[in-house]
């Protein structure tokens, strides 16, 4: 057994605590040739980024194969001579699976919710306009958007970039929250804080939706790379611009 | 439905000619990314790869090579913030990698 100190085997084969050198070292402790009459390690297939099965062979002696991806199939991995089909080595990532990771993201996200609020209370103190409930429900707004259902509905929004379908769900959001503020006809809603909404609340949707990445399955450094690249400049950008709006548009009046 | 992330951008590299059809990388892979065609691996669905690295760490012959790392944006920004390089530390959080 290798403690991986409660991270999933995926995680620790990727960080090095489920090791090639861990694993060997570990064959050396328990004196496992001494305990078992067979020379057979089986392996959860996640945890091969992390070991070299060769050189586990090479310094122990024992034959390494990997086990499926879920734990649930290994009864019937065992059952079948240890073979494992190409369902059971491919990893899913199903709704359930996504739904079940968005709580995560919306605690990440508190840190910097607060910090938010807080500033809004702060420039409330001395502004003529004050923030209110359409700035707290829109805000709260994308960041449901960004953190919750765009990682729900991801295959289905279009797109391939993260940040694209947050940006995406978040700019109908805004348009929503203007529209039924009566902008651009009502005065209540003015010019500033309507165009500040459009640029803000959907990058800042972008934004969380791209930190998803993290709990994705299906993403590789190098593509998370390029698309960093190309959303972030305009994501600080939009966010700066509209903050400017919006916070300009505190101490006009009206 | 299958997930479908950026084209044409993993770091993903196979030398058939090290090859010898000894499957390990079929078997690590958790996304189907290669086959045994002629006693040789070939891959079929480059897009798909997450370059975890496996296939790369367990291919005896070293015909498969990949710069790995994990998709994660947060960890892309630490690594940025700390300037050192992208790596999945966030502990007790079960969805990362």
């Amino acid at each position: 057994m290798l403690d991986t100190k409660g991270v999933n085997v995926w995680c620790a084969a990727g960080k090095g605590t489920f090791g090639t050198k861990e694993l060997i070292n570990r064959v050396f402790k328990t004196r496992l040739s001494e305990i078992v009459s067979h020379k057979t390690l089986i392996l959860p297939q996640l945890g091969a980024p992390g070991i070299s099965a060769h050189e586990v062979t090479k310094n122990t002696g024992f034959k390494v194969i990997y086990g499926p991806v879920r734990a649930s199939d290994i009864k019937t991995f065992i059952n079948s001579e240890l073979k494992a089909t190409k369902e059971m080595r491919t990893v899913e990532f199903t709704t359930l699976d996504r739904l079940k990771l968005t709580p995560v993201e919306v605690t990440n996200s508190l840190k910097l919710s607060i910090t938010i609020f807080a500033i809004m209370f702060l420039i409330n103190l001395i502004a003529f306009n004050k923030f209110g409930i359409t700035d707290f429900y829109s805000y709260i707004g994308v960041l449901l958007i960004g953190c919750l259902i765009t990682p729900v509905l991801l295959p289905w929004i279009p797109g391939r970039a993260f940040a694209l379908k947050g940006w995406i769900l978040g700019l109908l959001w805004a348009v929503f929250v203007v529209f039924i503020n009566g902008w651009p006809t009502s005065n209540s809603f003015g010019l500033l804080k309507g165009i500040g909404y459009l640029l803000v609340l959907p990058s800042v949707s972008a934004y969380f939706a791209m930190n998803f990445t993290g709990s994705s399955t299906y993403t590789s450094l190098s593509g998370v790379l390029k698309e960093m690249r190309a959303v972030i400049p305009p994501i600080v950008v939009t966010i700066s611009l509209g903050v400017l709006l919006l916070v300009v548009d505190c101490f006009i009046k009206i | 439905m299958k997930h479908k992330y950026l084209k044409d951008v993993v770091t993903l590299k196979l030398e058939t000619e090290k090859c010898t059809g000894c499957s390990r990388c079929v078997e690590v892979c958790p996304h189907d990314v290669f086959v045994i065609n002629n006693k040789r691996a070939e891959i079929i669905d480059r897009d798909s790869c997450i370059e975890c690295g496996a296939c790369a760490k367990n291919c005896p012959f070293k015909a498969v090579t990949v710069k790995p790392g994990v998709g994660c944006a947060s960890a892309v920004i630490k690594g940025w913030l700390t300037g050192s390089e992208p790596s999945c530390d966030c502990s007790g959080y079960s969805g990362c990698c």
